[in-house]
């Protein structure tokens, strides 16, 4: 488990289950994605070099964003893909659950700048069909996964 | 005119943060066929390799272009043949150094004594160098993000028993052996949830020449 | 023997087997209609009751199966309620789903003590412990008999090798026990039986 501290608030990232699902439908998404010359998850506006204080609510953003516009919203190619984004779609839930029992006032407040970077990432997503908009969130969680492995 | 893709399994094989793209060529190649490469950074656009224009060998090394390791790249290739046509592009799949090259087997020294081997592990180098121009190895890159543990697994020929021991250190010693007795197995390093190449070693302890009648 | 129109019972008894996190859901069989019963079972996790339209889920391994039980453990890869569902089929005839009675959470399996094999190799002290799956770490304690005051703890995280745990004194008795630990639903195991084994006396 990867352990994220925002405040006094410690939320647990089950990586292992994550990478696991990802893992298995990665080389298959990634390869869709045709759009090569778009990032949504640019490093310009990663999670870990956000500012602390902006952290968790960025980190909100992302979990909603990911849970409400791309696991429900990606096509179902099988079976198997869609046991794997099930694996990952409540692994991500577990951690917004726990996310939402932190006191979101004190430990999640929304400065600009997190509501700035989710803007971004937004916007590329929405200029995008969303079926492959989707797709392309999608085969970021590597690096949505990276960010949480660096986030302190 | 663009013909049927003289081009197959375009891919980055890497060892070691060694970023080579390599590609097979068709059925019938014709003679004369050369290649151009391209690659691109995730979110960019493509740029020409301009070593690897008009090409005729099927690998282009990109670990120049591909030394930031966290990064995703593409490669991609086509095949030009004079004088007829030009194939279409064939794309590599994305390709991420830190998470998907190999790492190859360490080195290690060994220095026997009567009742222990003392074990001296030197990973692999790698094209990478740090500010002051230092070629980096696989530790240095991978212990950024993870702890590096190398794992012995020992079989010893006397007692036919094997066993793995982890070590934090690259500098170790298997003590409480029996004397001139032969000891064999393999060395790994162990990062981010992955091992390496194994390093197979075979090694005999000291006689233990006190007891010589 | 089904009188025709009538409908095609739903399955009965359903059950989950769970056990080391290994995830079984069982049922009765038809027994009155015979082998040509098929059974098929999905799954719906907490996201996609919450997320996707309560949509479920069909496991392709237990989907048109004779057998009265299917291995749920991969679909049960989240610390979330599941719910679960099974329907009969004969023929073109298919039953109502017939769903578990209440949500089933990972959280509740029941972990029990690890197997293992404890031996001395001249003066290493080895232990060998059964393979889990990597949801497992194994807390390992070892004590030199006679100095039950100073235990030695160990965390093994994958256990197909025998382990080395300690390089013993000559001669001196060495015991050892262990426990699972699954990070997952952060629950332990009760420990193992404590296994003993001596040191070889020293040669020199």
């Amino acid at each position: 488990l990867k352990r994220l501290h925002f405040g006094h608030c410690v939320v647990s990232v089950d990586m292992y289950e994550i990478r696991k699902g990802f893992g298995e439908i990665k080389e298959m998404t990634q390869a869709q994605d045709q759009y090569t010359s778009i990032r949504l998850l640019h490093r310009s506006y990663s999670l870990p070099d956000t500012k602390t204080e902006d952290r968790c609510c960025f980190f909100h953003y992302l979990l909603e964003f990911y849970l409400a516009n791309v696991f429900n919203q990606c096509q179902i190619y099988s079976n198997f893909h869609q046991r794997r984004v099930s694996r990952i779609a409540n692994n991500f839930l577990t951690v917004k659950k726990e996310l939402n029992l932190c006191d979101t006032v004190t430990t999640c407040p929304c400065g600009k700048e997190a509501i700035h970077r989710y803007e971004q990432i937004l916007s590329r997503f929405e200029r995008m069909d969303s079926h492959s908009a989707a797709l392309k969130a999608l085969g970021e969680l590597d690096i949505l996964l990276e960010w949480i492995d660096k986030t302190e | 005119a663009e013909r049927s893709p003289l081009i197959q399994q375009a891919t980055f094989w890497s060892t070691n943060f060694e970023n080579i793209f390599t590609w097979d060529h068709g059925r019938e190649t014709s003679p004369g066929t050369v290649y151009d490469v391209q690659y691109k950074t995730y979110g960019a656009v493509w740029q020409n390799k301009s070593e690897c224009q008009n090409i005729t060998q099927h690998f282009c090394n990109l670990t120049r272009e591909t030394e930031s390791y966290t990064e995703r790249y593409y490669a991609r290739v086509r095949a030009v043949v004079p004088d007829c046509c030009v194939s279409k592009w064939i794309k590599s799949l994305r390709f991420c150094p830190k998470e998907d090259t190999v790492v190859g087997e360490p080195e290690v020294k060994y220095i026997p004594n009567i009742r222990s081997i003392k074990f001296i592990i030197q990973p692999p180098y790698t094209p990478l160098r740090d500010e002051d121009n230092q070629t980096l190895t696989v530790e240095d890159i991978f212990s950024q993000f993870d702890v590096i543990r190398y794992q012995i697994i020992i079989f010893c020929e006397n007692t036919q028993q094997k066993w793995k021991k982890t070590e934090n250190n690259k500098e170790f010693e298997i003590s409480e052996l029996d004397p001139g007795t032969e000891y064999n197995g393999t060395i790994h390093i162990k990062y981010l949830g992955k091992i390496s190449k194994p390093r197979k070693f075979r090694v005999k302890t000291l006689p233990d020449n006190l007891w010589m009648p | 023997l089904l009188v025709s129109g009538a409908l095609l019972p739903a399955p009965q008894n359903i059950t989950i087997l769970s056990t080391n996190m290994k995830h079984f859901l069982v049922w009765s069989p038809l027994t009155a209609l015979g082998e040509a019963v098929k059974y098929s079972v999905e799954f719906q996790g907490e996201y996609e009751r919450d997320y996707a339209n309560d949509s479920w889920i069909p496991i392709g391994e237990c989907t048109g199966i004779s057998a009265t039980q299917c291995d749920i453990t991969e679909d049960i890869s989240a610390t979330v309620p599941y719910n679960l569902r099974v329907r009969a089929a004969l023929g073109t005839e298919v039953s109502r789903w017939a769903t578990l009675n209440g949500l089933f959470n990972r959280v509740t399996t029941s972990l029990i003590p690890p197997m293992l094999n404890v031996m001395a190799d001249g003066h290493h002290l080895l232990v060998e412990l059964e393979h889990l799956g990597p949801a497992f770490e194994f807390l390992v304690r070892y004590w030199r008999k006679g100095q039950e005051d100073q235990v030695y703890e160990k965390v093994v995280r994958d256990s197909n090798t025998t382990v080395h745990l300690e390089t013993m004194e000559a001669g001196a008795e060495y015991c050892v026990k262990a426990q699972t630990y699954v990070e997952a639903i952060n629950r332990s195991s009760n420990f193992s039986q404590a296994q003993c084994v001596k040191a070889t006396e020293s040669k020199a």
